[in-house]
C-alpha cells in the first residue's frame, strides 16, 4: 500500500497556504515573483511604530462583492427600465452554474 | 539579506530602549527586505480564501512587522541554516497567527456566537504520496479556483485551522456558518464537495491517479 498524503498537506507544501518551512517558501517564491508588491508602509516602515497594533474594521467577502456588483448592476437596469442586457443574463447563469455543481 | 545580516538588525532593534533612531533605521531595513515577500504571502491567503482586501492585507502585515519590532530576539536561525530562507518561513507564520488572531477578535466582537455541539474532527481527504510530486503549485491553484467564492473561502479557512486529530475550534464553524447562513453539517459537507473536485481535477490533469479517494 502506498504512502498517503492528505490533500491539506499538499497546499501546504506547495506554498498556497501561509509558507511555514524553508521548502514551502521555495514552492512559493517559484510561482509568486514579489517585485511587483508594493507593502503600503514602503515609503515610511517607521509609521508602523507609531501605529502599534490595528484592528480589523470590516471583512467582507469576495461573494457579498460581487452580489453587491450584480445588485447595482441590476438596479441600474431596473431605474433605465430597460431589459436584462446579456452580458449579465450569461453572468448571473453561470453564477447558478458554478453554485449548482 | 545575509543570515548575519539579518541577526545584526534584530540585535539592533532589541536595544530600541537605549538607540531609538537605530533601531527604527535597522526595522526599516528589515522592512524594505521582507515586506514584498510577506505582502505576497498574506494578500495569496486572502485571494485564496475569497476575502481579500487592502484593510485586511494591511494590517495583518503591519501587526506582523509590529510583533517582530517589540521582540525581535524570539526568532534565532537554526545551525544549519545556509540562507534567510527559515527567517521568511518564521515570519510566514508570526503573520499566519495573526491573521487568525484578528479574526478570532473581528467575529467575538461582531458576531454573538451561539453554542455549537460537540462537532467530530474535520479531516482532510488522502492521496498517494506520489501523486504530490505530480501536482504543482499551477494545478492546484487552478483546482481551487474552479471552486465558487464561498466553498473556495470555506475549504481554506477549515485548512487555515486544521490541526491534526483535533476539532475544528467551533467559533470558526459558527464564523463560517453566520457568514454563509448555513449548519456545521452543510460546512463539512461543502468542504468534503470541494475535496472531492480537487481530487477529480488532479486526475483529469496530472499523469498519475490517485489510487484512492478517501476519508
Amino acid at each position: 500500500m502506498p504512502n498517503k498524503k492528505k490533500i491539506i498537506d499538499l497546499f501546504q507544501s506547495k506554498g498556497l497556504l501561509f509558507p511555514e518551512t524553508e521548502k514551502e517558501v521555495e514552492e512559493f517564491e517559484l510561482f509568486n515573483p514579489v517585485d511587483n508588491e508594493n507593502p503600503a508602509d514602503w515609503e515610511n516602515p517607521a509609521q508602523i511604530i507609531k501605529r502599534g497594533i490595528q484592528k480589523l474594521r470590516q471583512i467582507k467577502s469576495a461573494s457579498e462583492d460581487s452580489l453587491s456588483e450584480e445588485i447595482e448592476e441590476l438596479r441600474m437596469v431596473a431605474r433605465k427600465g430597460n431589459k436584462l442586457p446579456q452580458h449579465v443574463i450569461d453572468k448571473m447563469k453561470a453564477k447558478h452554474r458554478k453554485d449548482d455543481k | 539579506m545575509t543570515i548575519e545580516e539579518i541577526e545584526d538588525i534584530l540585535l539592533v532593534i532589541s536595544e530600541k530602549s537605549n538607540d531609538e533612531d537605530s533601531a527604527v533605521a535597522a526595522f526599516t531595513t528589515l522592512y524594505h527586505g521582507y515586506s514584498k515577500f510577506l505582502n505576497s504571502v498574506v494578500s495569496r491567503a486572502l485571494k485564496n480564501s475569497g476575502i481579500y482586501d487592502e484593510q485586511i492585507l494591511n494590517t495583518v502585515v503591519n501587526n506582523t512587522f509590529y510583533k517582530l519590532y517589540e521582540n525581535p530576539l524570539i526568532f534565532a536561525f537554526p545551525e544549519e541554516a545556509v540562507d534567510d530562507k527559515g527567517f521568511k518561513a518564521w515570519v510566514s507564520k508570526v503573520a499566519k497567527n495573526e491573521f487568525k488572531r484578528l479574526l478570532a477578535e473581528y467575529y467575538r466582537d461582531t458576531v454573538s456566537l451561539e453554542k455549537v455541539g460537540s462537532e467530530p474532527t474535520i479531516e482532510s481527504d488522502e492521496f498517494a504520496e506520489d501523486l504530490s510530486a505530480n501536482v504543482n503549485f499551477k494545478v492546484l491553484d487552478e483546482a481551487l479556483n474552479m471552486l465558487s467564492e464561498r466553498d473556495k473561502h470555506i475549504l481554506l479557512t477549515l485548512y487555515l485551522y486544521y490541526e491534526e486529530g483535533k476539532k475544528t475550534p467551533s467559533n470558526v464553524l459558527n464564523m463560517l456558518c453566520k457568514m454563509y447562513d448555513t449548519t456545521p453539517v452543510n460546512i463539512r459537507k461543502i468542504k468534503e464537495r470541494s475535496e472531492k473536485k480537487i481530487v477529480e481535477y488532479f486526475s483529469k490533469h496530472t499523469q498519475l491517479t490517485p489510487l484512492k479517494h478517501a476519508k
